[in-house]
Parts: structure tokens; C-alpha cells; sequence
């Protein structure tokens, strides 16, 4: 009996809480609250980063098949991989997907309340757990083209939402060996949940120690039982599982931002917060020893945390200008739009990456603009911003795309596979293969790829548009090709116009891709041609440039010479005269003649003045930054990556 | 110890189990159509082992709704989900076992959209004979250069049971990854077994009579650590390439890759002593892929001769530039047991007189064949698609192309199983692009029957499955050291193997 009574004195503290719980609760904070967080939510998700979210889902892959699930059940915490994978595909309409991420943190909200015994004295600790998990959304950058992570945008909320349920557990009422039983079932979560079933066991051991002073016993048992299974279950689930190291069998399925190069601590910020907070909740939780602040207080502490928690998702959120057109650029892209990629290029308010202009040159390849508009957008390499160490590679972002409307399909193809090797199939990456394998006569992969996007919730449509080419190639030939595939045209042209040879990128996009057609002469396809001629233009190489502008000449004697194509003559005719004679070239008098008088005697003004040539690229480029002649003296340390 | 703690199929299972109430029924009314299913993957016409797992199928026939009827001797069991046809093991071993050295008879009944139609019946033949029970193979995706999710696993071919025998994952991923090849085993049983591991944690695991250890091949003498393996079929020697491999890409081709040696030698490994020596170290050949006889008195390569004739460029770029000058033949050194000494090197078969090249040799256990990839160029013919199975008599001479097992794309790494009535191979027939293991019978009088794909107990399987399947290798018992062992040897440090001349 004596026993008895001891056991159940650890549930009185809780008991005693929860009574003060239902005391002060007010249904005004709890809508204040859920409004906030919808109204965070609305604002951070689908008004700042709705192309971050459509970018971040493309990047991963969900498909109805067994051999899906087996391969993420490979690792504890599969079932959040999971279903966390499967919930990232309402990212594709990133308001809805956004909406279902709200709700689940409304849910996590009160879930947390309610576990923890907040409500009515300190629902701000609720709140700024949801808020790290926004911060966590929001604040990745360049990492959602590094991440492991299957179905992180959902995995970490369904995670801590495990967590506090596992936890709301916990409070079961009984004895101590009910209390062990239930750390026991906690700990045999661990194949479903990993990590987040061990912070459940660390909370309840935590739980359990708060009352050591009072039921020593009791507490000791529940408490050493849940730190023991701590230790255990890991150890004990590693044999299972091959393909978890022991040195992450603590840490499965907790979000760690690992590369080649780096460990991101910043990105990883809102989650070791949210268990600080977790941990927190749970000191504070349910003991009658802790003295409730007085109302007043109380309303200023949540209040201090609510303000706290705005501001860090404020600083979370990565606004980078460049990274976020990157995306709008891609997807418009890969959805060619080409209009829209030039709006956006052309909105850019500084230097842009020099994805951002590779891009931009397929959108003016693509409607034949790049000899008059080509130097009308900024050319400036500025590096991907990122807040760590993180090294951001094209080939590992954009590369697959870039290469396919390159007509390099070989080169597409493999970056999809290697890429896939490290970071698995995408959304993404199957299109970019089923478009190459398509075009290769590949019908079999073609199909294969195909028919694993006809298995999924948004890209059945995508695949359903291409799928009857895999049983009559003809339609991707001759006449039919513009008829029934007209975005496919200019690719396949490419590709058709293309020799093969023996080749490498050595991991750098640009620089193959600026070599490669820039030293290419093809007389057949008018278009490929064109595009030699705008690369060779951008080698800034008089030799290289004269055959291919003497053959575009040749081979366009109906068209007036694009103004970007004259201006290179004109200066190259210039600066090295015995390589070729310019003095017979019908140039535009206005626009070439006059205005590159103008440049020059400018430029010579300012450098008389002993302005350094950086200093007299900025003051020439409102008046000259749209001529090659400004690209060719001032456009200097590009960073191609 | 299964692959994963929780499987999909065990929960599919057991909700199949729950809400099935009965097989499906063979149609009524229906027109027959003159002409062959169309089924993957295609088991129409095969000849299987006696000991295999079930050949469930899916009809591509542009249905939803398909009825199978499976008969041997007197049984006879439908079969039908949707256009899928899986196959109860129970029930597939009866009828396998009453129709060894017969056939099973399959009726396909689709619905189409005018009503259900039956095509012409086809028969899958199990032959007498048994087929080694394991094979094991290294899962990665088709990819060139970089690796990270790897892993070597086995596949028990009278059931579904597949378990990972190493996976790199487990042990370092990122900077220390490590990339894991070349599996290979003596005689076909596990307790002497190898592979390799390069970059992070790099070395050998070499399993000798069950224990474990970790060797680092490579010595000042020597090209690299050792690569293409094979275990002498009753010493504890290995023969071992070396060579220095690089690799460039086709800008359209379709072949995509060439993988080139641009040198390369044959060394001994005794795993005793740790020692190595020279096989064959000649600077003008290309010696590469040692295999022995299963007397082990023969060891056969291939060897291309290749001498470098521009010294204003690198080597690597003349390999480039000349890589379809690369012409391997087959070769034999004979090898005394007793004193560990070769013979002289003898040409087999000429095969860069042919204006062909032969690489990945194999004989069969009965020492009469000889299977080997054959192509136009080079060694790695797993990336080109004119590549073919060939067939060498080793006592008239005779080359041929075995029939039965090629298919109009890329088919390599051939091997015999124990009784020498199956031969393997990594095939691309299926799509092009992802190496899946076939496996044909090979009789008594020498013929290779149509080959068949390692059945799944998901007939879309392969579909939805995005890795190849490297070095399809045949067992006959599991690898019994844990992988964990595996794991924990791979992160010590590698014993340096010593270079001795002979």
C-alpha cells in the first residue's frame, strides 16, 4: 500500500498543473495565436518564398511503389521520410502545400500546449517551437539543392509533432512500471520516428527526474529506464538497419545539413532550438514547485516571445535577390516561358550569377534575340550567396537543364545520374532524363522514367504529354516535331547538328558549354550557328570570332546583322585591323558608328581623369552597359562555379 | 538478418491476405487472339531452374484486368490482380516441382475494352536441373563518376529474400565516402570472399576461411592496388589486375562513357603472407580481367597490345584520341600449384584480328567453355551496346555467339553457375541504361536457352527500380560474415601488402 501511495505521488504535480491549466485559459490569445501563425505562415511562405517551395518539391521525389517505400524504410525514421515526401508534393502548389503545412502546425501548436502543460501560462513556448519550424522552412538557401533530407519541408514538423505526442504519452497515469512500459514503447517507436522517438525518451527522462526529489524511487526507475533505453535503442536498431552509421544513430532523421565540404550549423539553428524549447517545456511543464508568474508578467513573457520568435524568423528568412530569381528563372525555363525569363532577367536590381545568364542566353537563343539583346541584361558573375561554407556547384543545380537546351543531352543525362547518386531521383531529374531519353531514341528508359511520373500526384499530366512519343518516335521527327512538340524543336535541332566526340566538363557547366560551341563551326542548322557566333562573342577571342561571324553573315544574307553582332566587328575591327578589313561592312551609322564614337572618346575622358577602370565601367554603364563594347573592356571577374 | 526492419510487402501482404477472398476466375466468354502476351518481365518461352522462385509477371496489354492459369501435370492455379500475376510460392513449387524436366503451361486472359480476350498459351520449361541458390550483385545507380549510395547485396534465387552484405552508407557518406567494387569469391563459396573499397576507409576486405581482414594491394612495384579479382578455385592466392583507369565522355554517342586503362599489369596476392608479385608486366600490353580454370592449372586474361606513339600529348589524352585502336584478346598462362610458378603467355583467341575485343572471361566448371563479353573496342563493355555473350570451345577452338542470351544491347560480365548449366549476365536489354542480371539455362549439348530476368516478387519491379545491377555473381551459400563486421573492419587501417619479385 505504502508503495502504492509513493507511485502515485509522481502524477500529483501534474494533476496539480493541470487544474491551473484549465483556470486561465483565454479563447482570445489561443485565436490571436492561430492567427499568427497562419498569418507567419501566409506571408513567409507563399508571399516571400512560393518559388523556393515549387523549387524545393521538384528537387525531391514521391512515387505510389513499393520499391519508394522500401528504400526510405531503410533508415529509422522512415514513416516521416515518408509521408513527409509524400505531403512535399502539395508544394507544387505552394499555397496549398503551404495551407497543409499551417495546419499541422496549428496542430503542433495546441499538441504542444497540451503535452506540456502550457496553455493558459505559456503558450508563447508553443508558438516559438512552431516558429523555429518556419525558420526552418525558410531559411535554406542554396542548401535545397545539398539536402538528404526526403520530404524535409514536412518530415521535422510531423517529427516534432511525434515527439509530442510521444510524450503526451508519457503522462499516462500509474505506476512506475506502466511509466517504464510506456518509455518502452516510446523507445520501440525508434524504426518509425528516429530521432524524435529519443527526444520523447530524453523529455520523459527529464520528466521523470523532476519529481527525484519527492518519489526518489519511482522517479529513479522511470527516469534510468527511459536514459538506459537512450542508450540502448540505437544500438540495439543499428543492427537492422545497413545503411545507418553508428555515429548517426542518434541523430537519424534529425535534420543535419551535411556536404562534401561543409557541416551548416546556421541551417540546422532552428531545430536545436526547438528541442532547447521542447526540453524547456518540459522543466517547466506540469510542477507545482515552479511559481506561475502573475498575470500581467505573464502576458508581457509570451508577448517578449512572440517577438522574439517573429524576429529570428525574419533574420531566418533568405531573401537573397539572385537565389530566389534562380528559381523563378529555372522553372520558366524549364516550362519555357521564355518571355518570362527575360521579365525576370531584365528585373534583376544588381549583378546577377552567372546561372542566372546562362539561363537567360537559352530563353534569347530560344526566341532568336540574343545578337540584339543579349548585352541589355546584366552579365556579372556574382557568387551564390550562402550563409555557411557551403561551395554551390551549377552542375549540381541547373547544369541537366542548361545541357539539355545546350542539345547536350549526354552531358544532361549523366549530371541527372550523378546528381542522383548523392542527393536520389527527383522530380526533376526524371524529366530532365525522360526528355533525354526520348530524344535519344531511348524508349525503354524513356518509358521507364515515364511511367514512374505517371505514379505521382502533379507531374502525371508532364508525363501523359510525352508518353505517346515512346510508341510513335515519329513525333518528335521531321514536320510533326513542331506540330505535336514545339518546345522540344531547338534541342533536337542541337543535338542533330552536333558531332560526337570523347569529352568532359571537369564539373564546370559554363565553361564546357562556352568552349564547346564557341570552337564549334556548323554550316547546316542556322540556329546552332548563331549560337557558336554569341559564344564566341563572349570569349571576348578576335580569331575565334571572325570565322564564325563571316559564316553567319554567309549564311543570313536576308537578315539585317543583329546590332550586338556588328558592335564586336566594329571594335574588333578596330583593335586588331590586319586580322580583318571592316572598312566595306554596311554598319548601322547611328548605332554602331557614332555610338561607338561616343563610347570611346567617354571612356578616354574618364581615364584621364585617373578614374581606375572599374571606376569608369560604373559610370559608362548607364549610358553603354547594353553594348558588347562595355561587356568586352568592363564586364571583369566573372565567377563561373 | 532482413534488409529492413519494416517492409512494404510484409504490410501489403498482409492486407492482401485480409481482403482477398478467392482466385480469379478464367473467363467465360472470350476471343482468342493468335499471338504471344506481351509480359514483363518476358517469361514466355524460358527455361527456368527447378529450384527457382516464382516468375511473376505484369501484362502489358493495355489492361486493367488479367487472368492467368498456370498448369503442370495435373494442377492448376489462376492467378490475377489488376494486369499483375503473382504467384503464390506454396503453390508455385508444386506446380515447379511436377513440371521439372516438363513445362508449365501459362494461359493469359486480358480485359480489354471489347471484351476479354485469351492469348496463345506459352511455356515456361524448368529443367532438371537446380541453380546455385544465391547470387549477389553490387546495386548503384547507372552513374559515371560519383558514388555515395552503394551497396553489395545477395539474392536468394529460391525465394525473394535479398540482404545487403555491405553498404557503404553505413559506415562514412560525403568527404569519406567510399566507393565499394569487385566482389568476388573462391569457388563459389563464401567463406573466402573479397571486395574492394576506394577512397575513404580504402583497401581490401578479404574474408580467408571466415576470419576478416583489410589489405592495402597496392606497392611501389605495382600499377595500383589490386582491381579485377580472381580467387584461385583451391589455393589461397588471387590474381589480381592492376591498372590505371580513366574515363571520358561521348558528347552524343549513346554508348555516353568509355572507361580506358591506360595501363595495366596482372599480380599474384598470396593472402597468407600478404605478399604480391608480377603476373605480367609488359609495357606494351594491357593485361587485364585474370580468371582460372577450375583445375586451376590455367589462368586466362585478356590483354590489349598498345604502344604510345605520341610524346607531345599525355597518355591519357593518345588513349582518348586512339581509344578504338583498343583491342583485347584472350590469353593463358599455364600455373603449377606446387610451386606457384606460370608458364609462358599463349595466345587463345585472337580477337584484335578479328577487329574485335574480348573482356570478363569465365570457364566453365567442367573446363570444356569459355564465356566472354565480345565488342568492337576497348574493356568496359557494359557501355557498349553491340557487346554480346560469346561462347569459346576450349578444346576445338570454336567461338560462337550464344543465341539464347544476347539481346541488341549491351550484355556483360557472363559467368557459369557451380553446375555449369546456367550462365549469368548483366544485360541492358531492358532498357538501355540499367545492367539487370538474366540468367539462361545452358544444356548438355552445349546450347543456351532464352534467357530470363531475375524474377521479383513485384512484377514492376524493375520498372520502378532505379540502380543497376554490377557483377552478377553466382553462390551457393550466403555470405555468413554480418555486415557489421564488415563495417567495423572497413574503418581500420589496411595491412600493407609487401612486393616480392619472382
Amino acid at each position: 500500500m505504502t508503495k502504492n501511495k509513493k507511485e502515485k505521488e509522481v502524477e500529483t504535480p501534474v494533476r496539480a498543473a493541470k487544474s491551473e491549466c484549465k483556470c486561465s485559459s483565454g479563447w482570445g490569445w489561443t485565436l490571436f495565436y492561430v492567427i499568427a501563425i497562419v498569418a507567419l505562415g501566409v506571408y513567409y511562405l507563399v508571399v516571400k518564398n512560393s518559388d523556393v517551395l515549387f523549387m524545393a518539391q521538384s528537387r525531391q521525389l514521391w512515387y505510389s511503389s513499393e520499391i519508394y517505400w522500401n528504400d526510405l524504410m531503410k533508415l529509422p525514421g522512415g514513416l516521416l521520410a515518408w509521408t513527409g515526401s509524400y505531403l512535399t508534393q502539395f508544394l507544387y502548389k505552394p499555397a496549398l502545400g503551404s495551407g497543409i503545412l499551417m495546419a499541422l502546425w496549428v496542430v503542433l501548436y495546441f499538441l504542444i500546449q497540451k503535452s506540456f502543460q502550457l496553455k493558459g501560462w505559456l503558450p508563447g513556448l508553443a508558438f516559438a517551437a512552431v516558429m523555429c519550424l518556419l525558420a526552418g522552412e525558410i531559411d535554406l538557401g542554396y542548401w535545397i539543392y545539398y539536402i538528404k533530407i526526403p520530404g524535409y519541408y514536412f518530415r521535422e514538423t510531423l517529427g516534432f509533432m511525434a515527439t509530442a505526442m510521444l510524450f503526451w504519452i508519457g503522462r499516462l497515469p500509474g505506476n512506475k512500471w506502466v511509466s517504464i512500459a510506456v518509455n518502452v514503447l516510446v523507445g520501440l517507436t525508434y524504426p518509425l520516428f528516429g530521432f524524435f522517438s529519443l527526444l520523447a525518451l530524453l523529455l520523459l527522462a527529464l520528466r521523470a527526474l523532476k519529481s527525484l526529489k519527492t518519489n526518489k524511487v519511482s522517479a529513479a526507475y522511470v527516469a534510468g529506464s527511459a536514459a538506459l533505453l537512450l542508450v540502448i535503442v540505437p544500438i540495439v536498431f543499428y543492427q537492422f538497419y545497413p545503411e545507418l552509421p553508428m555515429y548517426d544513430a542518434w541523430v537519424v532523421s534529425f535534420p543535419l545539413f551535411r556536404s562534401e565540404e561543409t557541416i551548416s550549423l546556421p541551417s540546422m539553428m532552428p531545430y536545436l532550438v526547438l528541442v532547447v524549447l521542447l526540453v524547456l517545456a518540459t522543466l517547466l511543464s506540469g510542477s507545482a514547485k515552479i511559481e506561475r508568474p502573475k498575470p500581467v508578467a505573464r502576458h508581457l513573457l509570451n508577448i517578449v516571445i512572440v517577438v522574439l520568435s517573429v524576429l529570428a524568423v525574419e533574420v531566418s528568412d533568405f531573401s537573397d535577390y539572385n537565389f530566389h530569381a534562380e528559381t523563378r528563372i529555372y522553372r520558366a525555363v524549364d516550362e519555357s516561358r521564355w518571355d518570362d525569363v527575360l521579365l525576370e532577367s531584365a528585373k534583376a536590381p544588381g549583378d546577377v550569377t552567372r546561372e542566372m545568364v546562362m539561363l537567360r542566353n537559352i530563353a534569347l537563343f530560344n526566341k532568336g534575340t540574343a545578337g540584339e539583346a543579349m548585352f541589355h541584361y546584366n552579365n556579372m558573375g556574382e557568387p551564390p550567396c550562402v550563409r555557411d561554407s557551403l561551395h554551390v556547384h551549377m552542375v549540381q543545380c541547373a547544369a541537366p537543364l542548361i545541357y539539355l537546351h545546350h542539345g547536350k543531352t549526354n552531358f544532361s543525362l549523366r549530371w541527372c545520374i550523378e546528381n542522383s547518386v548523392e542527393y536520389d531521383f527527383s522530380f526533376n531529374n526524371l524529366k530532365i532524363l525522360a526528355l533525354c531519353s526520348l530524344i535519344h531514341g531511348e524508349l525503354k528508359a524513356a518509358r521507364k522514367y515515364l511511367d514512374i511520373l505517371t505514379n505521382t500526384l502533379f507531374y502525371k499530366d508532364w508525363a501523359e504529354h510525352y508518353m505517346p512519343i515512346t510508341e510513335d518516335p515519329s513525333l518528335i521527327k521531321g514536320d510533326k516535331l513542331k506540330t505535336h512538340y514545339p518546345e522540344l524543336a531547338n534541342i533536337i535541332e542541337l543535338r542533330n547538328h552536333m558531332g560526337t566526340t570523347l569529352d568532359g566538363d571537369n564539373g564546370l557547366c559554363e565553361m564546357y558549354i562556352i568552349n564547346y560551341f564557341s570552337n564549334t563551326m556548323n554550316r547546316e542548322s542556322k540556329y546552332l550557328q548563331e549560337i557558336t557566333l554569341d559564344y564566341a562573342i563572349l570569349q571576348k577571342d578576335i580569331q575565334l570570332f571572325w570565322p564564325h561571324f563571316m559564316l553567319y553573315a554567309t549564311l543570313n544574307t536576308d537578315k539585317e546583322m543583329p546590332i550586338h553582332y556588328q558592335e564586336a566587328a566594329y571594335l574588333y575591327g578596330k583593335l586588331e585591323p590586319q586580322s580583318m578589313d571592316i572598312s566595306r561592312m554596311p554598319f548601322d551609322k547611328q548605332r554602331i558608328v557614332e555610338r561607338y564614337a561616343s563610347f570611346n572618346q567617354a571612356s578616354q575622358s574618364l581615364i584621364k581623369t585617373g578614374m581606375s577602370p572599374k571606376q569608369v565601367g560604373e559610370s559608362m554603364k548607364a549610358s553603354y552597359g547594353d553594348t558588347f563594347w562595355w561587356f568586352y573592356f568592363f564586364c571583369r571577374d566573372v565567377h563561373s562555379y | 538478418m532482413k534488409l529492413h526492419f519494416f517492409t512494404f510487402h510484409s504490410l501489403l501482404f498482409t492486407l492482401i491476405v485480409l481482403a482477398s477472398c478467392g482466385r480469379p476466375s478464367v473467363p467465360t466468354e472470350y476471343t482468342t487472339v493468335d499471338k504471344l502476351p506481351y509480359i514483363l518481365p518476358d517469361y514466355t518461352e524460358v527455361t527456368i531452374p527447378a529450384n527457382l522462385c516464382p516468375t511473376n509477371f505484369s501484362v502489358k496489354e493495355g489492361t486493367r484486368e488479367v487472368v492467368a492459369r498456370l498448369s503442370a501435370a495435373n494442377i492448376s492455379y489462376t492467378y490475377g490482380e489488376k494486369n499483375n500475376v503473382v504467384i503464390d510460392e506454396d503453390e508455385w513449387a508444386e506446380l515447379r516441382d511436377a513440371a521439372r524436366g516438363g513445362s508449365i503451361k501459362v494461359e493469359i486472359f486480358a480485359k480489354l475494352t471489347d471484351g476479354w480476350k485469351a492469348y496463345k498459351p506459352f511455356n515456361i520449361y524448368v529443367a532438371e536441373e537446380d541453380i546455385d541458390p544465391y547470387i549477389s550483385y553490387r546495386n548503384i545507380q547507372p552513374s559515371y563518376v560519383a558514388y555515395e549510395k552503394l551497396a553489395i547485396r545477395q539474392r536468394n534465387l529460391t525465394n525473394f529474400d535479398e540482404t545487403d552484405i555491405y553498404n557503404n552508407l553505413g559506415v562514412q557518406t560525403e568527404a569519406n565516402g567510399q566507393c565499394i567494387n569487385c566482389h568476388s569469391y573462391q569457388n563459389y563459396k563464401t567463406d573466402h570472399m573479397l571486395f574492394h573499397m576506394r577512397q575513404g576507409y580504402g583497401g581490401t576486405l578479404i574474408v580467408n576461411g571466415g576470419q576478416l581482414k583489410k589489405v592495402d594491394l597496392k606497392t611501389d612495384s605495382t600499377i595500383s592496388a589490386g582491381v579485377y579479382p580472381a580467387w584461385h578455385p583451391t589455393l589461397n592466392v588471387i590474381a589480381f589486375s592492376t591498372n590505371s583507369t580513366g574515363q571520358s565522355f561521348h558528347t552524343k554517342d549513346l554508348s555516353k562513357i568509355e572507361v580506358q586503362d591506360t595501363k595495366s599489369d596482372l599480380i599474384l596476392y598470396d593472402v597468407d603472407t600478404d605478399e604480391v608479385c608480377n603476373i605480367s608486366n609488359d609495357t606494351t600490353e594491357l593485361e587485364v580481367f585474370p580468371t582460372w580454370s577450375a583445375d586451376g592449372r590455367t589462368l586466362y586474361f585478356c590483354s590489349a597490345h598498345f604502344e604510345y606513339d605520341n610524346d607531345s600529348v599525355a597518355k591519357e589524352t593518345e588513349m582518348i584520341q586512339r581509344y578504338k585502336e583498343v583491342k583485347y584478346s584472350l590469353y593463358k598462362k599455364s600455373f603449377d600449384p606446387n610451386t606457384r610458378r606460370f608458364g609462358p603467355t599463349e595466345l587463345v583467341y585472337d580477337a584484335a584480328a578479328a577487329n574485335k575485343s574480348v573482356t570478363l572471361p569465365r570457364v566453365s566448371p567442367d573446363g570444356k567453355y569459355l564465356v566472354m563479353a565480345y565488342g568492337d573496342f576497348g574493356c568496359f563493355h557494359v557501355w557498349h551496346h553491340e557487346a554480346d555473350i560469346y561462347l569459346l570451345n576450349l578444346q576445338t577452338n570454336a567461338l560462337r555467339k550464344l543465341e539464347g542470351i544476347n539481346s541488341d544491347r549491351s550484355e556483360s560480365y557472363p559467368s557459369f553457375s557451380s553446375n555449369g548449366r546456367w550462365i549469368m549476365t548483366a544485360s541492358r536489354r531492358d532498357d538501355g541504361n540499367y545492367t539487370r542480371p538474366y540468367i539462361a539455362y545452358f544444356d548438355k549439348k552445349g546450347r543456351c536457352h532464352k534467357a530470363f530476368e531475375v524474377p521479383q516478387r513485384d512484377p514492376d519491379f524493375y520498372t520502378f527500380f532505379l540502380r543497376s545491377y554490377n557483377r552478377p555473381e553466382f553462390m551457393v551459400e550466403p555470405v555468413a560474415t554480418p555486415l557489421k563486421n564488415f563495417v567495423s573492419m572497413a574503418k581500420t587501417d589496411a595491412k600493407k601488402a609487401t612486393f616480392v619479385s619472382k
